[in-house]
């Protein structure tokens, strides 16, 4: 057996490296937001700085729409990203093309991605030129209320991810199983509900979260093609911190941002087990 | 199923494969790994599209059937549980397909594990299950919605030697009693015999032999049947005044051939005695508890000879011996070569 120093010496890079650029931050934010300030001014204990976050509209806003920007984005690349996936684990001409293409979007940066859309898809833009002689126009998309264009980029490289994840968990299931499931009267879409869905939810879990994680810090995407009202919280984080200097302001909504990151993982989490439970039983 | 043809690419893995199996008849696919008898099953359960042929049951053609519809209970190697739901839901679930109501599935999942003495396992996972449980459980399943035949894909295969053969006879006994029609592919061939009514032997997707047990054992009609289902001498033989006469000068009744032949004699039926004079001598000697195995070299031919018993005698190599096979227990070849 390993002796326990053995192991606390193996653990120590890789648990050091999350305590010193995780938990510490993380610790010295919650510090500073209750005026306890190591970074900022430390004025003594105080809750004016959530106060402030709660009752001012302008961050309420931005916390509504910082929410509508990592849960929006995340359904929507997931019910491309689902079927998508499906249909790569059968043979249809053309299938070793499209595995490669679809990847590709993987390897541009998101900045180039908002800028493809900018150029596609804003008013003036390649799309609207050539559908302008027809007498068409594209609604708003760059810029607008509904952050279309941010949904578009987002999505168009996280769709591949997510395919990537939940494909390789798909794959994963031994073939006699969907078999098994037919011969005992199953037609093709009971077996994808209550077999191969509730089997790969592992990795489409994964691929949820890590996507989700993924949109709460975009920051350059939102920047460029959001709208002017509101801002995310994450902008407004960024201005409190480093143009009013309200570092105190910053880690409120730090924390409050992290705080509602952990609550929809642990919603998703109930919902997922209820989910392999309708499905025929517990998985793991 | 008539004339049944399947390939992948530009091989015919099956090839003109006809077969009719009776109500309730137990019938075994025989042959070695990769001979294309999985992929029959494969067809029949309607997993495998069908290159060609049709396939009847009852008299109603069910290959343009979506397997769901097929009513065919198929056991995998691999028993195929899911992996998700416990024995009872696993063991259930074709019945749920069927929309049969909850009660009457939980009243048939019991009396179905009861059969392959499981009850008590019915909320376990399969995981916890051992592999000769889980065989068992994938059975159940199999057999709960009551199919109109059983395809039993070598079940057996992934289980040590012990477990194997109690299972075989656990699934005899079982099918018995149910008389569910059913095909049962192995590349065992004690399997086979043990478990079959009729057994099918098949090399290269094709159909070499069908036939009893024991008459494919004793009088197989082509090469590969008599050295698929055991050791056997290849003793050539010539014609001599209406009957065939071995290399070590025995007569043998002919059937009037007029070439050489080939005779086909199982080691079981060679029998050896001691002898000074005798044209063959002992080269080997093997002891394998319930049989002793000679190796004798005659003419340039090396044969084996098994017998058994306590009395079974064992001879020293070097001993020289004579060699008799019976009149009755010797064949011909269809082809010899």
């Amino acid at each position: 057996m390993m002796s326990r120093y053995a192991l606390w010496v193996l653990l120590a890079p890789g648990v050091g490296f999350l305590i010193l650029l995780f938990g510490l931050p993380l610790g010295m934010a919650l510090l500073t937001s209750i005026g306890l300030g190591t970074v900022g001014v430390n004025t003594g204990f105080t809750l004016d700085h959530y106060a402030e976050l709660f009752s001012n509209s302008i961050y309420l806003d931005g916390l509504r729409y910082s929410l509508f920007l990592s849960v929006v984005p995340t359904l929507v690349s997931l019910t491309i990203a689902m079927p998508l996936a499906v249909a790569l684990q059968s043979t249809f001409p053309g299938k070793k093309l499209f595995s490669t293409l679809y990847r590709v979007p993987l390897v541009v940066p998101g900045i180039v991605a908002a800028f493809i859309v900018m150029i596609l898809f804003d008013r003036g833009g390649e799309i609207s030129r050539i559908l302008k002689p027809l007498g068409l126009g594209l609604p708003k998309m760059v810029r607008d209320e509904w952050s279309l264009g941010i949904i578009i980029a987002v999505a168009w490289k996280a769709v591949p991810f997510m395919m990537l994840i939940i494909g390789g968990s798909l794959a994963s299931i031994s073939t006699d199983l969907p078999a098994a499931a037919r011969t005992l009267g199953a037609n093709r879409a009971t077996v994808f509900w209550r077999i191969e869905l509730p089997l790969a939810l592992p990795g489409i879990t994964a691929a949820v979260l890590l996507v989700f994680v993924g949109f709460t810090g975009a920051f350059a995407v939102p920047l460029l093609l959001g709208p002017i009202y509101p801002k995310r919280l994450s902008v407004w984080m960024y201005e409190a911190s480093y143009q009013e200097n309200n570092r105190g302001l910053a880690s409120a909504m730090g924390i409050v941002l992290s705080v509602i990151a952990c609550a929809v993982l642990v919603i998703y989490y109930r919902v997922t087990s209820d989910l392999r439970n309708a499905a025929g039983g517990e998985v793991r | 199923m008539q004339s049944l043809r399947k390939g992948f690419g530009a091989t015919l893995v099956v090839d003109d494969f006809s077969l009719h199996v009776a109500d309730g008849e137990f019938v075994a696919l025989l042959g070695p790994s990769g001979c294309g008898k999985t992929t029959v099953m494969r067809m029949l359960a309607g997993i495998t599209p069908l290159g060609g042929g049709e396939i009847s049951v009852a008299g109603q053609r069910i290959d343009h059937l979506p397997p769901e519809r097929r009513k065919i209970g198929l056991v995998f190697q691999s028993y195929a549980l899911f992996p998700h739901m416990t024995v009872g839901r696993n063991v259930g679930f074709g019945l749920q397909m069927q929309g049969m109501a909850a009660a009457a599935i939980k009243q048939r999942v019991t009396a179905t594990l009861e059969l392959v003495d499981l009850a008590r396992f019915a909320s376990r996972y399969p995981r916890e299950l051992s592999g000769g449980q889980q065989q068992r459980v994938a059975l159940a399943r199999a057999i709960a919605t009551r199919p109109q035949a059983l395809l039993l894909d070598e079940p057996l295969s992934n289980l040590d030697a012990k477990l194997r053969e109690q299972l075989r006879d656990d699934l005899k006994a079982l099918q018995r009693r149910l008389g569910t029609t059913t095909l049962y592919v192995t590349h065992d061939q004690s399997e086979a015999m043990a478990l079959a009514d009729r057994v099918v032997v098949m090399n290269a997707g094709r159909i070499v032999e069908i036939g009893a047990p024991r008459d494919l054992y004793q009088s197989p009609r082509e090469r590969f049947t008599a050295e698929f289902l055991g050791h056997i001498n290849i003793v050539p033989a010539e014609p001599q005044n209406g009957g065939l006469v071995t290399p070590w000068g025995q007569m043998v009744q002919g059937k009037g051939e007029s070439g050489p032949q080939n005779l086909c004699v199982r080691p079981e039926d060679l029998a050896l005695t001691a002898d000074p004079d005798g044209k063959g001598q002992i080269t080997e000697v093997t002891f394998l508890g319930a049989e002793v195995e000679h190796r004798v070299a005659v003419a340039g031919l090396s044969l084996r000879a098994r017998a058994s018993g306590r009395a079974a005698p064992v001879m020293p190599v070097g001993t020289r011996v004579a060699l008799s096979v019976p009149q009755d227990a010797q064949f011909l070849a269809a082809s010899g070569a």
